[in-house]
């Protein structure tokens, strides 16, 4: 029995890796997926932290009715105001700049005479496109911390102390691990990846190997031999699940190599830890198992190779969506690991993210996978009936 | 040795075949000829362990093609009317996957791949993966898969359909040469000068039965006609019993 379990997947294995189409949809792009996927989030904050650090020049209308000191204390953060000539506004409202700043004529005078000076600062937020709108909030902050040292300077005028206006002084500290702070990204994106490799992953080989042989018209010829229908399904099985296991192994690999070595952004101390690498593997392991049950299921009852993909897209789609309610919604019960998908990948957001996983969650969401591949398998063995697949509708 | 008894399989309310019985001896090419939706591919792939039957029994050398299914497969080759091959597989390597499953290995498992392979003269194509075969190669690949465990039996189903003149005479020269090894050769085909050429023995089946067995020469005492294609029509039913079985077909379907 062995033999032509080793056999049948001896030759899938061969059959799929002379497959070049087969190879980049199962390796190929699951492995660039990951290492762009580590690649691209530190690059994007990197650039994002520069803009917001850049000089900035601001237009503004009225700037000769500005105080010398709100000049001096945007200089400081490098903003500059220049006078702007034209429907300040319009350029603002149509995103040529990004933010704007509107001095009334009565500016100093509000401000000198204790009044209360209105200052209009226009912005749009879409400007500058995903990573602009980063002059209107240095702005905002910069004028509201001149407002409290104007606020300041008339209190101590009138001999108050202006303590007598902040009641409360929130000193905020951020207790996070540079683990857990290296690790948020990889706690929403390895938990879907993981979905996305084991979908993508095992897609192609699971359907040729079952309706795409049927297409090809050679399964018939693989049954008249006495290899039974559990040695035939078990060989097809063990081979989609080794081909799933290599874009695995190297997607994960590559996310770690390319977003701690390839990256020059992320800082020493907070680098993805190579252990949750290695829990991702594990637990995807047996899950991988399940989602390749799942898809042969699919796919066994198709007629040919396009009618198994429509058939698979339900499947992708739910394991997508248990992959994200794993990256947002933490298991309130331990017990929750359980569920298959869901449990593995909360399993994996939680360790990337540094925090602490309850004890027995690696052993229940392996369970939970484990447990479901059985039972799928069973429906599989099923619904492998020979006649019925062959010939039936 | 095939022994087909009393072979009934319905779909719904039609019978596609309806108390087939006959018998394939070693050593003998028997035809089963019929016209389309006749039972003919159905009676095949129940003799095959493909379809189960609702009643009647297949035994091939002795052993029930349903209830010993993997010792009779064992002892039948079979060349279906699919002709799919493995694109990106060489014959060799399609040969010894064959081979494995029928549980050869080691040496005897290679000395049957060269075999075949020269038996089949498929020598300067054995190493080239199937991408772009003709369907005469195509049709060698399938031949040779179903011979690769040296079977007693062999089933065939309408081997030379569709297969260029040198390929078809290659492929009556090889059963030919089954049978001159003592083989047990049965085939299905449309081709009536074929039967009459290749054939010891003619079962011809219309409307799911076995409407009459023999050699093609009894075949044609029997109806009085000068050729088997007359004889055929005419044991058929006449163009009204084929009609029937095509309009069978669709219904089954």
């Amino acid at each position: 029995m062995s033999a032509r379990i080793l056999n049948i997947w001896r030759k899938e294995l061969l059959d799929n890796f002379r497959d070049r189409k087969g190879l980049i949809q199962s390796i190929l792009i699951p492995l660039l997926f990951g290492i762009f996927y580590a690649v691209f989030d530190p690059i994007l904050n990197d650039i994002i932290s520069r803009r917001a650090a850049d000089p900035i020049i601001v237009p503004a209308l009225g700037l000769e009715y500005a105080t010398q000191d709100l000049i001096d204390v945007l200089a400081l953060v490098e903003i500059t105001l220049v006078e702007y000539e034209g429907d300040l506004a319009e350029a603002v409202r149509r995103a040529e700049e990004e933010a704007g700043l509107i001095f009334p004529e009565d500016f100093r005078e509000t401000v000198e005479t204790g009044g209360a000076a209105p200052l209009i600062l226009l912005t749009n937020p879409t400007a500058g496109g995903l990573i602009g709108g980063f002059s209107s909030e240095r702005l905002e902050i910069t004028v509201s911390v001149y407002n409290d040292l104007l606020a300041q300077r008339r209190l101590q005028t009138r001999d108050l102390d202006p303590e007598l206006v902040t009641p409360i002084v929130l000193d905020i500290r951020n207790l996070a691990t540079p683990e857990q702070l290296g690790g948020v990204f990889a706690a929403i994106s390895l938990p879907v990846l993981l979905g996305f490799i084991l979908t993508i992953g095992g897609l192609y080989i699971a359907i040729d190997v079952t309706a795409g042989e049927k297409e090809r018209g050679t399964l018939e010829s693989v049954l008249v031999t006495p290899a039974s229908d559990l040695e035939v399904l078990l060989g097809k099985l063990m081979a989609v699940f080794s081909m799933t296991l290599i874009p695995l192994v190297l997607t994960f690999i590559g996310f770690w190599a390319a977003s701690n070595l390839l990256s020059a952004f992320r800082a020493e101390d907070t680098l993805l830890p190579f252990t949750v690498v290695l829990y991702a593997i594990g637990v995807g392991m047996p899950l991988a198992l399940f989602i390749n049950v799942a898809t042969m299921i699919l796919s066994v009852r198709t007629r040919s190779f396009k009618d198994a993909q429509s058939a698979a897209t339900p499947l992708t789609l739910g394991v997508t969506l248990g992959a994200l309610a794993a990256a947002f919604v933490i298991p309130s019960n331990v017990l929750a690991y359980l569920i298959p998908i869901y449990g593995s990948c909360a399993v994996i957001g939680r360790l990337a993210s540094g925090a602490v996983v309850p004890a027995g969650a690696v052993a229940l969401s392996i369970a939970g996978s484990l447990i479901a591949a059985v039972i799928g398998f069973m429906i599989a063995v099923i619904l492998f009936d020979r006649e019925r697949m062959l010939y039936g509708g | 040795m095939i022994e087909v008894t009393d072979l009934v399989k319905h779909y719904g309310a039609i019978r596609a075949v309806d108390g087939v019985s006959f018998r394939c001896g070693d050593g003998q090419i028997t035809g089963l000829l019929g016209p389309n939706g006749a039972g003919k591919t159905t009676t095949l792939r129940m003799i095959a362990g493909l379809i189960r039957p609702q009643s009647g029994s297949v035994m091939i050398d002795g052993r029930d093609i349903t209830r010993d299914s993997q010792a009779a497969r064992a002892l039948l080759g079979v060349q279906s009317d699919m002709t799919g091959v493995y694109p990106r597989l060489t014959p060799r390597e399609q040969f010894r996957y064959y081979g494995r499953l029928y549980g050869l290995k080691g040496e005897a498992l290679e000395g049957r791949v060269q075999a075949v392979i020269e038996q089949l003269h498929m020598t300067e194509i054995a190493d080239r993966r199937a991408q772009g075969f003709s369907r005469g190669q195509r049709q060698k690949i399938v031949l040779g898969r179903a011979l690769i465990h040296n079977p007693q039996n062999i089933l065939m189903d309408e081997p030379t359909n569709g297969l260029d003149v040198m390929a078809v005479r290659e492929t009556r020269e090889s059963i030919r040469q089954m049978r001159g090894e003592g083989r047990c050769v049965l085939f299905s085909t449309h081709y009536m000068d074929e039967a009459e050429r290749l054939c010891d023995s003619i079962a011809i089946i219309a409307r799911g039965q076995i409407v009459a067995q023999g050699t093609p020469d009894e075949l044609i005492r029997r109806t009085g006609k000068e050729n088997l294609e007359e004889a055929f029509v005419t044991l058929a039913g006449g163009a009204d019993g084929l009609l029937k079985s095509e309009a069978a077909q669709e219904l089954a379907r």
